[in-house]
């Protein structure tokens, strides 16, 4: 058999090897090589279910995955005051989207600061929010466990000048795992690695106006510094942190 | 015969492409081939990284860090861990450090404290090690089956040596309700 | 083909010479391919320059020669106190004398670092004397604790080793104008 195929034969092997398998096999055959290749375009994903394109817009609590979070927009306000933290002018507002962020990922991830966006929101001073704070106690939401999910507050300065909204809606930012063309790595990376990626979902959720900050006193992150027994760090960026 | 003999040749070159298939996806994909070199260690035993030394002194677990008059609370338990580290042959600091549970999710250690020993703040020098405590944050399920992670780069840890080393906490549930301190690096004299 | 050719010859026998020389030739391919590797890596590792016989290097358009390398115990704290160094480390002081350009501008920036007699290597400004009061050894004029004269200036690193460590070397890296290379001044 090993001399069937070796290369000092003549006539080329891929013309006789094409034609011994096209030609010569028997009708029934043919068939077996279909699921054959049918199999194994299954193997490199050709039978794989396409997923669907994201459901355009849902209700306040419904989990939006968007790769390696997921977030549940719960609820969105507005405040003339939010604790220590301070308006570009006075005349301005708070706007809070209440929403838990759930890692999905393996790992600890740091969302990205336009992990939600805000459509329909006119006046808005920044599109990114100002701050991101641990509904837990108030601090700058940095890093995020797997599958520890927290409930986070999503604040963006408005212009007063603006009209505040009765209803927004909530985009989620979504992340796709590939392989990075450049180094052959794999990431979370931009689905399309342009960054103009449909978001993951949108939410739409009612503003509410009455209600009371949503508050605590500042809990900076802390600091175990040398030679002293560990005290609160001045390293908290920036420093003030929502309060009543 | 001569049927027999091309399907003989056409078996030959499918087992060709299923061994060239095998080759491709033996390895589950680039970020596999360039995991991090493990060195394993026990609790109370130094472990050699590449770059530093890394001892786990004593392990315990609590429902709350009590950090100057700041109480932090958590949704699941705080894994402490008293280490020794140093560097070993130039200025050294250790910017990495996670448990891994046993089902094979990372917990990075928290910054909502800030931990100078393992989040790169603190450069050794060699032959002079510190001592400090680190926590971190993980569901009270996952307490059970922990591996403390350290390696000397924050950003990229593939391809250099990680001291891996098994966290001997049976149950996250028996952890202790108080809030907990933690000790500030202190260099070893 | 199969079968004997017209000398008679079976398949293994006519391929005997290719299968002999198949192994040597995937080692020597194996070799090839290692060996460039091998010498990427050590390219990338920055190379010694030696001083001249004179113990001056001239380098990175400046002059530069260890004046001073030894313990030292007369630290200083803020306001003068004695800064004292603890039991089981000591501290190193290496003075390096630099003549360069006369515009303290052009003067460039270095890192200083010591090694130890089994090759291990200590930093410039270690956490251990972060109390003491000690000027950053840069290569700068600004920090010279003597006036910079005509080109003329000191630049003073501090370093500390675990007690009974020997140094053996003094290393003087210029970042900004050479990656590859840096002075190496043996003791």
């Amino acid at each position: 058999m090993l001399a069937d195929v070796s290369v000092t034969g003549q006539g080329g092997l891929s013309r006789r090897l094409t034609r011994g398998l096209l030609d010569q096999v028997t009708p029934g055959l043919r068939w077996a090589v279909a699921v054959v290749l049918l199999g194994v375009s299954g193997l490199f994903g050709g039978l794989d279910t396409v997923p669907e394109p994201p459901a355009e817009t849902v209700a306040a609590g419904t989990p939006v995955h968007g790769g390696p979070w997921e977030v549940t927009v719960e609820a969105a306000a507005v405040y003339r005051e939010l604790g220590k933290l301070r308006l570009e002018k006075e005349t301005n507002r708070w706007l809070v989207v209440t929403a838990t962020v759930r890692i999905t990922a393996h790992e600890s991830t740091m969302p990205p600061s336009d992990l939600l966006t805000l459509t329909g929101v006119a006046g808005l001073i920044n599109p990114t929010p100002a701050e991101e704070a641990l509904d837990r106690d108030k601090s700058i939401m940095r890093r995020l466990q797997p599958d520890m999910p927290e409930r986070i507050l999503f604040i963006w300065e408005q212009s007063g000048d603006a009209p505040v909204p009765t209803s927004i809606t909530v985009a989620v930012e979504q992340r796709t795992y590939r392989e990075d063309s450049l180094s052959g790595a794999w990431y979370w990376m931009d689905v399309d690695g342009k960054g103009e990626d449909e978001p993951a979902g949108r939410v739409t959720v009612p503003v509410r106006t009455d209600l009371a900050p949503p508050i605590a006193s500042p809990s900076p992150s802390v600091a175990a510094s040398p030679s002293t027994s560990p005290k609160p760090a001045a390293n908290r960026t920036p420093s003030a942190g929502p309060t009543p | 015969m001569k049927l027999l003999r091309r399907l003989g040749t056409a078996a030959f070159v499918l087992a060709a492409l299923a061994a060239g298939q095998a080759v491709v996806s033996a390895e589950p994909n680039l970020n596999h081939a360039l995991r991090p070199f493990p060195v394993a260690g026990e609790v109370g035993a130094e472990v050699a990284a590449r770059t530093f030394t890394a001892r786990v002194q004593l392990v315990r677990c609590a429902a709350a860090l009590r950090i100057g008059e700041h109480v932090l609370d958590t949704q699941g338990v705080w894994i402490v861990a008293k280490l020794r580290v140093g560097a070993r042959f130039k200025p050294t600091s250790i910017a990495y450090a996670a448990a891994r549970d046993g089902a094979g999710k990372v917990y990075q250690t928290s910054d909502r404290v800030s931990l100078d020993l393992v989040s790169g703040g603190l450069t050794m020098q060699p032959g002079l090690p510190y001592e400090g405590e680190i926590a971190i944050e993980v569901p009270t399920a996952s307490a059970g089956s922990l591996t403390l992670l350290l390696a000397d780069n924050s950003l990229d840890q593939r391809m250099d040596s990680m001291a891996e080393i098994r966290l001997p906490i049976s149950d996250g549930s028996a952890c202790s309700a108080e809030p907990t301190t933690l000790l500030a690096p202190k260099a070893v004299s | 083909m199969r079968g004997p050719d017209s000398l008679g010859r079976g398949w293994w026998r006519r391929n005997l010479w290719g299968l002999v020389a198949l192994l040597p030739m995937l080692a020597l391919m194996l070799a090839a391919a290692g060996y460039s590797d091998l010498e990427f890596w050590q390219r990338g590792k920055p190379a010694a320059v030696l001083p001249a016989a004179d113990g001056v290097a001239d380098f990175a358009g400046v002059r530069v020669r260890v004046a001073e390398l030894a313990p030292t115990t007369d630290l200083k704290r803020g306001g003068d106190r004695p800064f004292v160094v603890p039991d089981n480390m000591t501290a190193w002081r290496v003075v390096l004398d630099i003549e360069g350009p006369t515009d303290p501008k052009q003067v460039p920036f270095c890192s200083i670092s010591i090694e130890d007699t089994a090759g291990i290597l200590y930093a410039d400004q270690p956490r251990e004397l972060s109390s003491a009061r000690i000027p950053f050894g840069n290569c700068q004029p600004d920090n010279s604790p003597v006036p910079a004269a005509s080109g003329r200036h000191q630049t003073v690193a501090h370093f500390v080793t675990p007690r009974g460590v020997d140094i053996a070397a003094v290393r003087v890296f210029f970042g900004g104008v050479d990656q590859t290379r840096y002075v190496r001044f043996d003791r």
